[in-house]
């Protein structure tokens, strides 16, 4: 009987620990297979047969499709620069300039990676359609209002997620992806 | 004496201890089944878009409407699920699009292969993708113009490709449409074998009776 309850204790240990690590893991899953650059994630051998077991498990969980890793590259932003999430209650500006791509695209999700749902029916911008500063850099507003220059208008959404396709790069999964230059995603005007 | 449970828990720390490990293969087990289980696996997902061995239309992602998670909402994306069982692969490409490119798919959904307009070096891309078996085969009897040719090796006999096309605007998109129906995802016969030519061998005579 001792012996039983015993071991009814470390069966249920054992499944608690691991079936809660798992779900954390896949679920919430930022910690495996991800690099960090500032405030974008980018999971760069998802698409490759290289992808980890964390990263594989994550895919079959949110049935994604990842682009193929010779195809691009995809950066995920849940915060801004300051590291606060990205609040519906708020306007970003996106600025900077991408790493070096023949295209990219930019495209507002909402946290659970839907596409923001606007009365224009737009979601982001692309490289051919940004307008440009002298010095190559640009500037993207997401906000309710309509701005001058590259306005992307915010849908209702609780939190933001954006997402940072480039395609065609010279970068590849090994490359020193800390260190590119990624855009700045830094908060506005909080209603 | 009051018992408190976390004493009652440090009287069984072995057990206790044991069950963190467990835990660790638990988890470890878990994460990789995950895959396994999966109710839709991605070669599933994408079957439904249309018949095999033809590129069908994946619909644009909306805000209302994404067929597929997390595709790209400025991009034309057409799916071919193909099964080398019997034939070999060939895939012709040539789109009217700045920026075009494909990726081959495992069944898991894992991309073993990609190419786009610009590494094709041309404007169009004739793509064949054999299992490990036909490779061979084909490469014992070269065609004329395989140096035009994109040859790859499947890891598995099943998987999918998919096309996306960046479109700037309305007419883009149909002009695409109108390419992806002449685009071409199907089997090919393998060169027929000419059996090499080789002297006839003397049988070996049976060893003498000492």
């Amino acid at each position: 009987m001792r012996f039983l309850l015993n071991f009814l204790l470390t069966t249920s240990i054992a499944a608690v620990v691991g079936l809660g690590l798992t779900y954390f893991a896949v679920e919430h899953g930022r910690l495996f297979g991800a690099v960090h650059a500032g405030e974008w994630d980018a999971w760069p051998r998802a698409g490759s047969l290289q992808a980890d077991p964390y990263t594989r498990a994550r895919l079959a969980r949110t049935r994604e499709i990842p682009i193929g890793a010779g195809e691009g590259l995809v950066f995920i932003a849940d915060s801004d620069a300051g590291g606060e999430t990205l609040s519906g209650d708020c306007d970003y500006r996106i600025v900077g300039q991408t790493p070096p791509a023949r295209l990219w695209t930019l495209t507002v999700y909402d946290a659970d990676g839907r596409l923001m749902d606007t009365p224009l029916g737009r979601h982001g911008f692309t490289s051919p359609e940004v307008l440009r500063r002298s010095d190559g850099e640009f500037e993207i507003m997401l906000a309710k209002e309509a701005r001058p220059g590259n306005w992307v208008q915010a849908g209702a959404a609780e939190r933001y997620r954006l997402v940072l396709r480039i395609y065609d790069t010279p970068l590849t999964a090994t490359s020193d992806i800390e260190n590119l230059p990624l855009p700045r995603v830094l908060r506005a005007a909080c209603r | 004496m009051t018992k408190t449970w976390t004493d009652w828990l440090r009287s069984r720390l072995t057990w206790v201890l044991a069950g963190v490990v467990l835990g660790g293969i638990v988890h470890i087990a878990s994460v990789l089944m995950v895959p396994i289980v999966a109710t839709n696996d991605p070669y599933g997902v994408v079957g439904r878009f249309g018949d095999d061995q033809q590129f069908n239309l994946i619909p644009r992602s909306t805000a209302r409407d994404e067929a597929l998670p997390m595709f790209d909402p400025n991009m034309v994306h057409a799916v071919c699920r193909y099964d080398l069982a019997d034939r070999p692969l060939r895939i012709e490409v040539s789109l009217p699009a700045p920026y075009w490119s494909m990726s081959l798919y495992t069944v898991g959904g894992l991309s073993f292969y990609s190419i786009n307009n610009r590494a094709a070096e041309r404007l169009s891309v004739d793509l064949r993708l054999f299992t490990s078996l036909q490779l061979t085969l084909f490469n014992e009897a070269p065609v004329a113009e395989s140096e035009q040719l994109v040859l790859v090796e499947s890891p598995d006999s099943a998987g999918f490709v998919i096309l996306r096309a960046y479109v700037r605007d309305a007419e883009d998109e149909a002009a695409v449409h109108a390419a992806l129906n002449e685009t071409g995802c199907a089997g090919f016969e393998l060169p027929e074998r000419v059996p090499a030519h080789r002297e006839p061998v003397e049988p070996i005579p049976p060893p003498k009776p000492q």
